[in-house]
């Protein structure tokens, strides 16, 4: 598989690809290449807005706002999934959060409506579902992070989907997800968390010593210097 | 709730309200000096009933100054990406935060955070592109070519080349910059940073290989 960062160690990159071998991981885990796919038929193209004085300028702004209110979208759906983790963790609604959060969806909704964009459909549904209920009745924290990793296809995001996939008692799944963001280089700023993500996930998956070796590995690429 | 910084959203939103006899008494003040100096005040050009309507407004001619401090922000920091690209994002981020925006902090720090998520947004969606194959977007591969041009490289490569350069240490980003793009000498930086000069030039030579080996891997077969 192309793309393994050429500085890392082949152990290091052997048992990545181990773990994408297992068809456990394999099923759960999403090509880069669709996900880029699914985003760019997700995030929309308005149309040009007429009478600018450079019309090319202001269309090419307008298509960095949109992505700009697709990737806020993203962010809200992975900060929900956040939240249901969190409630699972302290057994209470995380009451000042909620606010929080409720008031940048409300925002972030409205000015997407106010600029007349043609939003994914699902996003705005699962959004306002989770507006205008309890954290309970809310879509699961996998199917939020699904999502904002279809929006936005981000490391972020895909430890967000692996943590709620370990919150779902799918180590597997946390393993796919991971290791196949792990096994396209070039790496970023998040690896070392992905790394000890993927470790925990094989450790949970009854694989010790493949999770040891990562771990080890991880630990000593830390020590080499992560990306800046 | 907390986020790895490579997602970055502003601070909450603030619930609309009248201002306070202080607050006019401020903005007449700053207005006073923005109009001496034929500068639209921050609240004629931040606000709108819409983040497209505000775009709109401070695109053309640039009254927020944005370009430059995208150069400025590029420059500190040594990263390789087409200012252009930047500035047309921190615009965008500007319109659509604008809402939020109450005078504090002062509006150049403000637009300095917008441009510093531009920024963080752009390497971070160059590096997925990357690891998905993507062709590089027509706007972006002219500035691509531009890049390329000085280091000898390949157009088709330079994206890779600069997600590869932009993921280096920020001390061998600079050590490059200030060597091989802005062409000063070793003794000068060795002056102007106190860092030996055998030390800068290793910096640069890791940078070096760094680029070389990204533009080499983007190579169409001989």
């Amino acid at each position: 598989m192309s793309g393994l960062g050429d500085a890392w160690p082949d152990a290091l990159r052997e048992l990545i690809l181990e773990v994408l071998r297992d068809r456990r991981a394999r099923r759960f885990a999403l090509d880069p290449a669709q996900l880029a796919r699914a985003a760019a038929a997700l995030v929309p193209r308005g149309a040009i807005v007429a009478g600018a004085c450079d019309a090319a300028r202001l269309a090419a702004a307008q298509r960095e706002l949109e992505r700009v209110h697709a990737a806020e979208l993203a962010f809200l759906l992975r900060e929900a999934a956040s939240l249901l983790l969190l409630q699972r963790a302290r057994s209470r609604d995380p009451a000042s959060e909620l606010d929080t959060w409720r008031a940048c969806t409300r925002e972030a909704l409205e000015a997407c409506a106010a600029d007349a964009l043609a939003l994914d459909a699902r996003a705005v549904e699962l959004l306002e579902a989770c507006l205008t209920h309890p954290p309970p009745s809310w879509p699961s924290a996998v199917d939020l992070a699904r999502l904002a990793l279809r929006l936005e296809p981000c490391d972020a995001g895909r430890l967000r989907l692996a943590q709620a996939w370990m919150a779902e008692g799918e180590p597997w799944g946390a393993s796919g997800v991971l290791a196949l963001g792990l096994s396209r280089g070039p790496a970023s700023r998040l690896e070392p968390r992905l790394l000890a993500g993927l470790a925990r996930a094989q450790s949970a998956c009854g694989e010790r010593f493949r999770a040891r070796n990562i771990a080890s590995l991880a630990r000593a690429r830390r020590r080499e210097g992560v990306p800046a | 709730m907390v986020e790895p910084r490579s997602n970055p959203v502003p601070a909450q939103p603030v619930p609309a309200s009248d201002l306070a006899a202080g607050d006019l008494a401020r903005d007449q003040d700053s207005n006073a000096a923005d109009i001496a100096q034929r500068r639209p005040h921050w609240r004629q050009l931040l606000s709108g009933s819409s983040p497209r309507e505000v775009l709109a407004r401070i695109l053309p001619g640039d009254p927020l100054e944005l370009r430059r401090l995208a150069g400025e922000r590029l420059r500190e920091r040594a990263w390789l990406c087409d200012a252009d690209r930047v500035f047309l994002r921190a615009v965008a981020r500007c319109a659509r935060f604008a809402v939020r925006y109450r005078g504090q902090p002062e509006l150049k720090a403000w637009l300095g955070e917008r441009v510093d998520e531009a920024l963080a947004d752009l390497l971070r969606e160059d590096l997925e592109a990357e690891r998905a194959g993507q062709p590089a977007e027509p706007e972006a591969s002219a500035a691509y070519e531009d890049l390329a041009r000085p280091l000898g490289l390949a157009p088709a490569a330079m994206r890779g080349v600069c997600v590869a350069f932009n993921q280096l240490p920020e001390p061998e980003r600079k050590a490059f910059f200030a060597l091989v793009i802005e062409s000063r000498s070793l003794d000068e930086l060795a002056r102007a940073s106190g860092a030996p000069a055998t030390e800068i030039a290793r910096r640069a030579r890791r940078a070096l290989d760094a680029v070389l080996l990204a533009g080499a891997a983007k190579e169409p077969p001989r």
